[in-house]
């Protein structure tokens, strides 16, 4: 029984041999059929057993015979595994895409930056106390003008500053119209702020005959110049937040404020080069302000003596230049899709303040 | 306000150098506009003169003059015969030296054969001004010193902005007040010798109503002679933009600047007999301008006997009286006119002048003798001849405007703790007198120059003026409980404010919101104008009357000429822009007001597609269409929480703007809530629009009152069992709405069907005319059980009932 026990090990080595041929879990399955199967190699073997006579012989061989089926089962289970694990790679080698090709478009458009600047602004002022409120942009001579305490030969009133409609109307010059209809309607203590478009006669580099305005409006007991001072400085800080800035209060006159004032800013760092020469060392006017005329106060019957405070008008146009370095205001009306595109702010860009 | 630096040290002594006095300015209120200072420029150039000049062999109209610049050389240079002369000084450039104008360097060259050495600057090359004469210097100017050192020439321009209510400050005599006030010199009397006269003039002068001209002032100069003026006074009114004319003329207009005094002289030769001021009278007048004007009845006129008007008080003289070099003798005229009275006459004939603007806002009664004696004196100087007394009618007027100023109130609004006598000091500084004062109190009598001081809150503008706003300290706002965020402050509470149509008017809905919304489904902002043109507008106009369109009445073009009856009318712009530049796939929006006849301004928020989407190799490509529209009013909805499908009627009546059978409107209670569809054809080819466009609008007006909707808070149950798909396709007739099945399946059972959704849509069926076909897939799911084949085919069965009976569609074998 030697030679059985010899041709067990070179069986086994056989079938080394064997596999080492075979490359697809086809092959293998056939070939495994072959050793395994009910007609297989080991099958045939193991029904020679019973007719072995010598009992001990047919113990060891018994055992033997086990013992290499084991080890061929294990040779194909290491086959297999082999086999498997190629074929996989193969298929995702085949699968290896270029990641680097775009991707489907996004389809996000933009908020125009005259929105955005708003935004910010009326974002500041509301966490101060400020609430919003709107008025016409159509007003009459009597609102946008005289009782504004602008008389008829003021220059504003001249025709060709201001755009009259057929119904006998106007567009509002400015958004200062609403002081009174504010003082109309309700009664001091208030903090408002409103928003929206006027209109001038005008168009150039620097003006447009249509353009926003913002302003802010506070009647109480005690704001004086020097909170006036305080919030416009803390405002323009705050709008500038990253750009150094040096601010001046400098006299002026508006007919609906007394005392007024405009104020300058100077920025502290460099500018952009084309126009580092000059302006950009030289002070920027930035919005007009002061203490509300007590004519103006007069319309909502206040005593001018029980209640003061300031107003502030801003050019929404104006910051909106300055801030983002943008050279001709026409540009922002002119609506190119690449100018939206690139001054235009991603609809969530609050975090990230451009 | 323009005046030259030199002049302005005229009134003013002072060490200040001009950048400091320029600080000083800004600090009073004034805003420099501009200042121009070509001292480097003149730096380059010598005084040189002509001393000799012949003809040039080769070109009649050149000459060969000689020229001496100090360095004992002459040196030849070939000139134009133009205002050059013998004895006359100039301006040389030498070779090397750069032309300000045109930054050519300057060679010696030949010029036909003649070399010629250098240049001889005109006014032009040097940027003096817009002449192409050659710059004459004054006879004293030394030869061969820099131009620099000729002060009238390198005198720096300045131009300031005046404050409205500051025409003290359109004479140079007030700005130098102003400056002293804030510590920065002296003031210079005013410098004019006591004129003496010679004679009584024989004229009468008759005032029809001293309303009219309550102060009026006259003298006759006889014998005079007429030239041009003295080089330092041209130039000065030259820098400043006023063309010289003759001495006499450049006097008046020299005061008017220096004074703030507008004057006049007529030819007394010219006028016949005495003179009258009067009320014009539908009269023709020709004026200096050479223009000829029609009078109605409301101006002030200066006539003489024949009644000939001689001019337009306050504003302009008449050419028949004007003076020229012939003139010997004149009448000088200065005077106070009604303010309001000019005002009209220079709005309604269109005249300004320096005159006007002056006169129309009142003058200081002080200067009106100041004015004819400086310029009576300069007069003397210049021209001559012999003086008469001055006539004067009517009387300096005086206003006597007393103020108060309490030491509370200059505390209280300034937030300082300046005191009255801080503040009598700097008010005394700009002229203003203590008339009387008490323990809290001061009167201040204001100067006879302030127009514009007529209540303390003046008082106290000026104290801080001068005091300068550095002064003041920056507090924040106070902290109330009143104040802090903005959901209880009384403008949002009180329903006074809801309505829109109310002068003040808030906005329920936060519209920023909206917009990002928009940009997150593919859309940009954009800003349209809010007036578009006539054609434009007319295509909009959604009522279709005519005279429902606002109009500019005085439009700056005709581009901008109607008031936006609808949003989308000025997208149109938009488009046209951008599809010159070749894009034309536009995805924008805009949330703007469109305007109606009767002042009712909408807000709308308006939506624009057209083209095809962004694609690539991934995402094909893609045409807008109304879908995409649709889309976008829908999500406006979903994002307000307003259930746009069961709660408002979609129905076609849309503008006529829109494609007639490509758009609808929602309809919410009567009111529409938004229109969306295709831009009619024929707007389309009218402006060239790229194909496909279509548009939308919400009303924001009506999508408030939606929100005053209740929102109904369904309870929801998760079903732990799995869902059943099912698919049917039905043969409908062609004009049942789709929705209406839709909403016909969904009644089988509106329990246990979660969701039916069109997978697809065949409008053309073969050989089934009138018919189309709709698949639509429903996905039932129970939340007791796992949905039965029984259940299933019952629920099927109703569905396929449902749909007969709402459309008499049929279920189609698949």
């Amino acid at each position: 029984m030697n030679d059985d026990l010899i041709s067990l090990k070179e069986f086994l080595e056989e079938i080394s041999k064997k596999l080492s041929s075979i490359f697809t879990i086809k092959d293998l399955e056939e070939y495994k059929l072959k050793i395994f199967g009910k007609k297989g190699l080991i099958t045939s073997l193991l029904k020679k057993i019973p007719f072995i006579e010598d009992k001990e012989k047919r113990k060891e061989y018994g055992l033997k015979l086990n013992k290499t089926k084991l080890e061929a089962a294990n040779i194909f289970k290491s086959k297999e595994d082999f086999l498997i694990k190629s074929d996989l790679h193969y298929k995702l080698e085949k699968e290896t895409i270029d990641i680097t090709l775009s991707t489907r478009p996004s389809n996000l458009g933009k908020i125009h930056i005259i929105s955005h600047v708003i935004e910010t602004i009326t974002k500041y002022f509301c966490s101060i106390g400020f609430s919003i409120a709107f008025s016409s942009e159509i007003e009459d001579e009597n609102h946008n003008f005289t009782m504004l305490n602008i008389p008829y030969h003021h220059p504003a009133r001249q025709l060709h500053d201001t755009f009259y409609l057929s119904n006998g109307f106007l567009l509002r010059t400015h958004t200062t119209p609403i002081q009174v209809h504010l003082l109309k309607i309700v009664k001091p203590p208030f903090r408002i702020l409103t928003y929206g478009k006027a209109y001038r006669y005008d168009y150039d580099s620097t003006h447009t005959p249509m353009f926003h305005q913002l302003e802010g409006i506070v009647l109480d007991k005690s704001s004086n110049i020097s909170n006036l001072k305080g919030t416009i400085t803390d405002f323009l800080n705050y709008f500038f937040n990253e750009k150094k800035i040096e601010i001046r209060f400098r006299p002026s006159y508006f007919p609906f404020t007394e005392p007024s004032a405009e104020v300058d800013i100077k920025f502290l760092h460099n500018r952009k080069e084309k126009d580092s020469n000059k302006k950009s060392n030289s002070f920027l006017e930035v919005l007009g302000c002061g203490m509300i005329h007590p004519n103006i106060l007069k319309i909502g019957n206040i005593n001018k003596d029980e209640f003061q405070g300031f107003a502030f008008g801003i050019g929404v146009e104006r910051l909106a230049m300055l801030k983002y370095e943008i050279p001709d205001i026409r540009s922002f009306y002119n609506n190119d899709m690449r100018w939206l595109s690139h001054y235009g702010l991603h609809p969530l860009s609050s975090i990230r303040e451009r | 306000m323009k005046f030259t630096f030199s002049w302005l040290k005229e009134h003013i002594k002072s060490d200040l150098s001009l950048n400091q006095i320029l600080e000083l300015l800004v600090k009073l209120g004034f805003e420099v506009e501009s200042i121009s200072d070509n001292k480097e420029i003149f730096d380059k150039f010598l005084v040189a003169e002509i001393v000799g000049c012949v003809p040039h062999p080769n070109n009649e109209e050149l000459n060969i003059y000689y020229i001496d610049y100090g360095s004992n050389n002459l040196i030849p240079s070939v000139n134009k015969n133009s205002n050059l002369y013998l004895g006359m000084k100039c301006a040389l450039g030498l070779p090397g030296t750069m032309i300000p104008k045109t930054g050519r360097i300057i060679e010696n060259k030949k010029i036909d054969d003649v070399y010629s050495y250098g240049l001889i600057l005109s006014y032009e090359d040097l940027l003096l001004k817009d002449r192409t004469d050659i710059l004459e210097l004054p006879e004293t100017a030394i030869i061969g010193e820099k131009l620099n050192n000729i002060f009238d020439l390198n005198d720096p321009l300045i131009t300031l902005s005046v404050p409205a209510n500051r025409n003290d400050c359109l004479g140079i005599r007030g700005i130098a007040r102003d400056l002293v006030a804030l510590g920065s010199g002296t003031l210079n009397d005013l410098n004019y010798k006591a004129n003496s006269s010679n004679f009584i003039p024989s004229m009468n002068i008759d005032v029809y109503d001293n309303s009219l001209c309550p102060y009026f002032i006259i003298r006759v100069i006889k014998n005079l002679k007429n030239l041009k003026s003295p080089l330092w006074m041209k130039n000065r009114l030259e820098l400043i933009g006023i063309k010289s004319v003759n001495a006499l003329v450049d006097i008046t207009n020299y005061i008017t600047i220096d004074l703030c005094q507008p004057l006049h002289i007529f030819d007394k030769n010219k006028i016949n007999g005495d003179l009258k001021i009067r009320l014009s009278n539908q009269e023709e007048f020709i004026a200096l301008n050479g223009k000829k004007y029609i009078l109605d009845d409301r101006s002030i006129v200066l006539s003489d006997t024949s009644d000939q008007i001689l001019s337009l008080c306050g504003i302009i003289g008449g050419m028949n009286s004007s003076v020229s070099y012939s003139t010997k003798d004149i009448v000088i005229e200065s005077a106070i006119f009604d303010s309001f009275r000019i005002l009209n006459t220079s709005r309604y004939l269109n005249i300004k002048t320096e005159s006007s603007i002056r006169f129309e806002k009142g003058i200081d009664p002080e200067s009106v003798i100041n004015g004819i004696e400086l310029a009576t004196s300069y007069i003397l100087d210049i021209c001559g001849g012999e003086l008469s007394d001055l006539i004067i009618l009517g009387k300096k007027p005086t206003k006597n405007v007393l103020v108060p100023l309490r030491q509370k109130k200059l505390q209280s609004i300034s937030g300082t703790d300046l005191n009255l006598n801080d503040g009598s000091k700097l008010l005394e500084s700009l002229g203003f007198k203590k008339n009387y004062c008490d323990y809290e109190m001061t009167e201040f009598l204001v100067p006879s120059w302030r127009f514009d001081i007529e209540i303390e809150e003046d008082l106290i503008e000026e104290i801080l003026r001068i005091k300068g706003y550095d002064y003041i300290n920056e507090l924040p706002l106070f902290k109330e409980k009143d104040f802090n965020g903005n959901d209880n402050n009384k403008i949002t509470t009180s329903s006074d404010f809801y309505e829109i149509k109310k002068p003040i008017f808030i906005l329920k809905i936060p519209i920023l919101d909206i917009k990002k919304l928009l940009t997150f489904r593919g859309l940009y902002e954009v800003i349209g104008w809010s007036f578009v043109s006539r054609k434009i507008g007319n295509y909009f106009n959604q009522n279709k009357k005519k005279e429902d369109i606002l109009k500019i009445s005085n439009p700056i073009s005709n581009e901008f000429i109607i008031m936006r009856p609808s949003i989308l009318a000025s997208f149109i712009s938009i488009i046209s822009y951008n599809q010159s530049y070749k894009i034309k796939n536009l995805n924008f929006f805009e949330i703007g007001f469109q305007y109606e006849f009767d002042n009712n301004q909408r807000l709308v928020i308006g939506g624009f597609r057209s083209g095809n989407l962004d694609w690539n190799w991934a995402e094909k490509k893609r045409y807008v269409d109304i879908f995409d529209v649709k889309g976008d009013v829908l999500e406006v909805f979903n994002f307000i929480g307003f259930d746009l499908v069961n709660k408002t009627n979609l129905v076609r009546n849309a503008p006529d703007y829109y494609h007639p059978n490509k758009s609808g409107s929602f309809v919410y209670k009567d009111k529409t809530l938004a229109f969306f569809g295709d831009i009619h054809p024929h707007i389309v080819s009218e402006f060239n629009l790229s194909y496909p466009t279509v548009a939308f609008e919400i009303f924001y007006d009506v999508l408030e009152d939606t929100i005053t909707e209740k929102y109904e808070n369904k309870e929801f149950h998760i079903s732990y069992f799995p869902s059943v798909i099912r698919d049917f396709c039905f043969t409908i007739p062609k004009e049942i709405p789709s929705e209406d099945v839709l909403k016909a399946i969904k009644l089988a059972d509106t329990d246990l069907i979660t969701s039916v959704k069109i997978i697809d849509s065949y409008n053309e069926l073969k050989n089934q005319i009138g018919k189309k076909s709709l698949n639509f897939q429903v996905t039932l799911e129970s939340c007791k059980n796992t949905l039965t084949e029984e259940e299933i085919n019952k629920i099927s069965k109703k569905i396929i009932e449902n749909v007969f009976k709402k459309s008499g569609g049929i279920l189609r074998q698949m």
